[in-house]
């Protein structure tokens, strides 16, 4: 048996195959198509939803501004801080005790509020991103 | 170019965009919020020559309001929230009161100065350590004394309001 006799079909096959260069944006297509499969999956109500929460967590945020800042105000906790602008001697007098009414003064409610809609803010903002579509193949694909 | 479309080619717009307008809105809204507020005080019910009977119960460390009467002879003064409420504040000689960065002699407490008074609250009324006068309200004409359960001793005369 000779050489010949020991290769295959596919060994015949093999020898028909050259290198082939790729295109210059084949990763970019690939990752492009890959990204469009993805964003596929979700469906239009979840668009319209996580907009509608990005939207809703950004007016919240300004309702909560608004009454946060009556708080302040109705408090005298912008009293209390402007006294230690003005006047850090009554402040230093005792520490303490301004300290203690501060805390007194802060609203921590609607502290607290702000950050639980800040943090809902940056989900929403997240799922926006993630159900985003490129606007076309290849636009946004890293090059290379 | 839809919203979609835009948004993912634009994602860290997104971001940035998103927090500058959270700070816009957080500032812009605690601006409103503290503007409305001083544009609506309370409305003052004049408090005579005598204390009052009922005075609310104080809790906090502070009280930021004017000075609706005092009592030199207790060491007491009564002052006006914001609200409206009315919170009994006593004195030793250890309070301090200041004035412009300055101390003040306890006499600078006269009705109708604008104060904000730190301390310690005791009894349901707080003893002061620290005031500092901050404006005055325009004075009203005193209203006629009430007739008040208990006190009537000299102790409780007000001092003349210039």
């Amino acid at each position: 048996m000779n050489t010949e006799d020991q290769r295959d079909a596919i060994d015949r096959l093999y020898e028909r195959l050259a290198p082939v260069e790729p295109p210059v944006d084949f990763v970019a297509r690939v990752m492009t198509r890959a990204s469009q499969g993805e964003v596929a999956h979700w469906a239009g109500w979840q668009r319209v939803l996580f907009g509608c929460g990005y939207v809703a967590a950004l007016v919240v945020l300004a309702v909560l501004a608004f009454l946060t800042g009556l708080a302040f105000e109705r408090s005298g906790l912008r009293d209390l801080l402007a006294l230690a602008i003005h006047d850090f001697s009554a402040v230093s007098e005792s520490p303490s005790v301004y300290v203690a009414a501060v805390r007194d003064a802060v609203p921590w409610l609607h502290l607290l509020a702000i950050v639980g809609d800040l943090a809902l803010l940056a989900l929403a903002t997240r799922l926006v991103l993630k159900v985003s579509a490129p606007e076309s193949s290849g636009a946004t694909a890293p090059s290379g | 170019m839809t919203f979609w479309a835009w948004a993912g080619r634009h994602g860290t717009a997104v971001k940035f965009g998103s927090i500058l307008a959270a700070v816009l809105l957080l500032a812009g809204g605690l601006v409103l919020g503290m503007s409305q507020a001083s544009g609506n005080p309370a409305p003052v019910e004049e408090l005579g020559t005598t204390p009052p009977a009922s005075l609310a119960k104080q809790t906090d460390h502070y009280i930021v309001g004017t000075i609706a009467l005092v009592l030199p002879a207790r060491r007491e003064a009564i002052v006006r929230r914001r609200n409206g409420q009315l919170v009994q504040v006593s004195f030793d000689t250890s309070t301090v009161v200041r004035r412009d960065r300055a101390s003040q002699a306890q006499t600078a407490l006269r009705r109708g100065t604008r104060v904000i008074v730190l301390g310690e609250p005791m009894n349901g009324r707080l003893h002061a350590q620290v005031v500092t006068i901050t404006g005055q309200a325009p004075v009203r004409p005193a209203a006629p004394a009430r007739p008040v359960g208990g006190g009537g001793a000299d102790a409780t005369k007000p001092t003349a309001v210039p």
